[in-house]
C-alpha cells in the first residue's frame, strides 16, 4: 500500500483538485466563447445587383427612413429601410413581384427582383434558428 | 506524478472531440441566378467548394436543356415541331422527365403554356384573356396527347399551338441531381434553396435535423411553422408571391389547367415533404390546383413518405400526420389553426 492516500480516500479537497477543477471551468468557458455562433444581434440589410454590392444598413440601429432609388437597372425601383425593417416600395418591373413580398425583417429574409439581379439580403440577428425558407 | 496528470490529459483527449470553427464543420456558401430564380447552396467539408461548383454547372446544364427562352434547348425544339408530325430526338433525361411529369394531367399539366402565355406570366406582360381566347386555347392543353417513346428518346406534339412547359418540376429535378453530384463529391451535409425549394442532404454537422421553415401566405416575413428535415425536399405553391391586380380583381399565377383562370380551391398555400426533389415540387402545384379535400385524399393513397401542409384560405392549416414530431406551429398567435390529418 501506497504511503500517500488515494484521491478517493481522501475527505478535503487538495489545492491540486482545485486547479484541476478551475482548468475544467476556464477550458469549458474558453470553448463556449470559441464555439458560439457568429452574428450577434444586429440585424443588416445587404443591397447587391448582379453580386455587387451597391448599400447596406443597419436596420438594427436606423433612427430614421431612408430611401434608395436604384436607377442604374433594367427597371428603376425604389427602396425603403426603416428601423428593423426593408422593402422594394416601388418598381418599374413587369411583375413587381418584389414589391409583393413587402417588409422583410428578420435574418434570412430575402427580396429578389430577377429581372434586376437585385438582391436584398438581411442577415445577423443571434435569434434566427431557421437554416432554410420554404415559400 | 503520472497520477496527477491523468484527469487533466482525460479532460484534453476529451476536448479533442469538440470541432472549432474553421475546421471541419465549416459552411461555404454560394449563390447564383438559374432556371428564372435565386438559389443557393451551404455545404460542409472540406470538399465543399468544388462540389458546389459542380453542382452549379450541373443546374446550368439542366437549364439549357428544359428553358424555354433558349432556341436551342430540348424543349424549344420539341415545341417548335409540335404539330409537324416529327417525333423530336431529346435528352434521355428530357425524356424521362416529361414522362414523369405528363402523369399528373389534369390538375398538373406541363403542356399549360399556350395558356400561361395568354396571361403573360410567362412574357412578363401580365392581361386577362377574354373567355373565348381560354376557349380557343384550352383544347391545346391536354398533356395526355404528349407522345414519348423512352426507347428511341424522342417526344412529339400533335397539334400546332401545343407547348410544353417545365417550370413546375425542372427546379425540382435539378434539386436531385444537385444533391447527387454533392454526395459524388463526398458531401453528407448541405442544404440547398434552389427558389421556394429547400433540400436537405443529411443532416446538420452536429448530427441534428434542418429547421426548416414555412412562410405566412399572408405575412411572408413571418412564419407558419418550423419542420425538421433530413434527406427531403420542401417545396412550397402559393399564389401571393406572383400576382398582378387589373380593376380590383388579384389574378395569381397558378393557372387550373381546367378552367384556364387562377386555382381558386381555397387555399393560400400548399408545401408538399418528399424524398424526391421534383415530386415534391410537383406535387405541390398539383395539390394547390387539387384543393384541400382531393389532396388529402391523394395524401392517403400515397405510400412513400410524402407529407402535406395545406394553408386554407380560412385560416386552417392542415398538416398530415407525418410532420408531427418536431413540428413547430408558429400561426396560432395570427389566427391560424393547427389540425393534423391522419390517415
Amino acid at each position: 500500500m501506497n504511503a500517500r492516500s488515494s484521491a478517493a480516500d481522501r475527505t478535503r479537497p487538495t489545492l491540486l483538485d482545485g486547479a484541476v477543477v478551475l482548468f475544467i471551468v476556464v477550458a469549458a468557458v474558453a470553448l463556449f466563447i470559441a464555439l458560439k455562433p457568429a452574428g450577434g444581434s444586429v440585424l443588416t440589410a445587404t443591397v447587391t445587383v448582379d453580386g455587387q454590392v451597391i448599400a447596406q444598413y443597419d436596420l438594427t440601429h436606423l433612427t430614421e427612413p431612408e430611401t434608395l432609388e436604384v436607377s442604374d437597372v433594367p427597371y428603376p425601383l425604389v427602396i425603403r429601410a426603416e428601423p428593423g425593417r426593408i422593402r422594394v416600395e416601388k418598381s418599374s418591373c413587369p411583375d413587381n413581384d418584389c414589391v409583393h413580398i413587402g417588409w422583410i425583417s428578420s435574418a434570412g429574409g430575402q427580396i429578389i427582383c430577377l429581372p434586376n439581379r437585385l438582391i436584398i439580403s438581411v442577415t445577423g440577428s443571434s435569434e434566427s434558428t431557421v437554416d432554410g425558407v420554404t415559400g | 506524478m503520472k497520477k496527477l496528470l491523468i484527469f487533466p490529459l482525460t479532460c484534453l483527449l476529451l476536448l479533442t472531440g469538440c470541432a472549432l470553427p474553421g475546421t471541419e464543420s465549416k459552411a461555404s456558401s454560394c449563390q447564383f441566378f438559374a432556371m428564372d430564380t435565386i438559389m443557393s447552396i451551404t455545404a460542409y467539408g472540406s470538399s465543399a467548394d468544388g462540389a458546389m461548383v459542380a453542382a452549379q454547372q450541373e443546374i446550368n446544364r439542366l437549364e439549357a436543356l428544359f428553358s424555354r427562352t433558349r432556341d436551342d434547348s430540348d424543349i424549344s425544339k420539341l415545341n417548335a415541331a409540335a404539330g409537324s408530325g416529327q417525333a423530336v430526338t431529346l435528352d434521355p433525361e428530357t425524356v424521362s422527365l416529361l414522362d414523369f411529369a405528363r402523369d399528373y394531367a389534369p390538375w398538373f399539366d406541363i403542356t399549360i403554356a399556350p395558356v400561361m402565355d395568354a396571361w403573360g406570366f410567362t412574357k412578363d406582360s401580365n392581361r386577362v384573356p377574354s373567355q373565348e381566347e381560354l376557349n380557343r386555347l384550352l383544347p391545346l392543353v391536354d398533356a395526355s396527347r404528349l407522345e414519348v417513346d423512352a426507347d428511341r428518346s424522342v417526344a412529339q406534339l400533335p397539334q400546332a399551338g401545343m407547348a410544353v412547359d417545365l417550370g413546375g418540376v425542372a427546379k425540382g429535378y435539378a434539386g436531385d441531381r444537385a444533391v447527387a453530384i454533392l454526395a459524388e463529391h463526398g458531401i453528407t451535409s448541405a442544404i440547398l434553396a434552389l427558389g421556394g425549394n429547400i433540400t436537405a442532404l443529411g443532416t446538420k454537422p452536429d448530427g441534428s435535423a434542418w429547421n426548416v421553415a414555412v412562410k405566412d401566405p399572408k405575412d411572408t416575413s413571418k412564419y407558419i411553422c418550423v419542420i425538421p428535415l433530413v434527406n427531403k425536399t420542401a417545396a412550397t405553391s402559393g399564389g401571393y408571391e406572383r400576382y398582378f391586380v387589373e380593376n380590383g380583381v388579384t389574378y395569381h399565377h397558378i393557372i387550373d389547367p381546367t378552367t384556364g383562370y387562377p386555382a381558386n380551391s381555397g387555399l393560400l398555400s400548399v408545401t408538399v415533404v418528399a424524398d424526391e426533389s421534383k415530386k415534391a415540387d410537383l406535387l405541390s402545384t398539383y395539390c394547390f390546383v387539387l384543393g384541400a379535400d382531393r389532396a388529402l385524399d391523394a395524401w392517403r393513397t400515397w405510400t412513400d413518405g410524402t407529407e402535406l401542409i395545406l394553408v386554407k384560405t380560412d385560416g386552417t392549416v392542415l398538416i398530415t400526420e407525418g410532420l408531427e414530431e418536431g413540428l413547430d406551429f408558429q400561426g396560432k398567435e395570427r389566427g391560424y389553426e393547427c389540425q393534423i390529418v391522419r390517415r
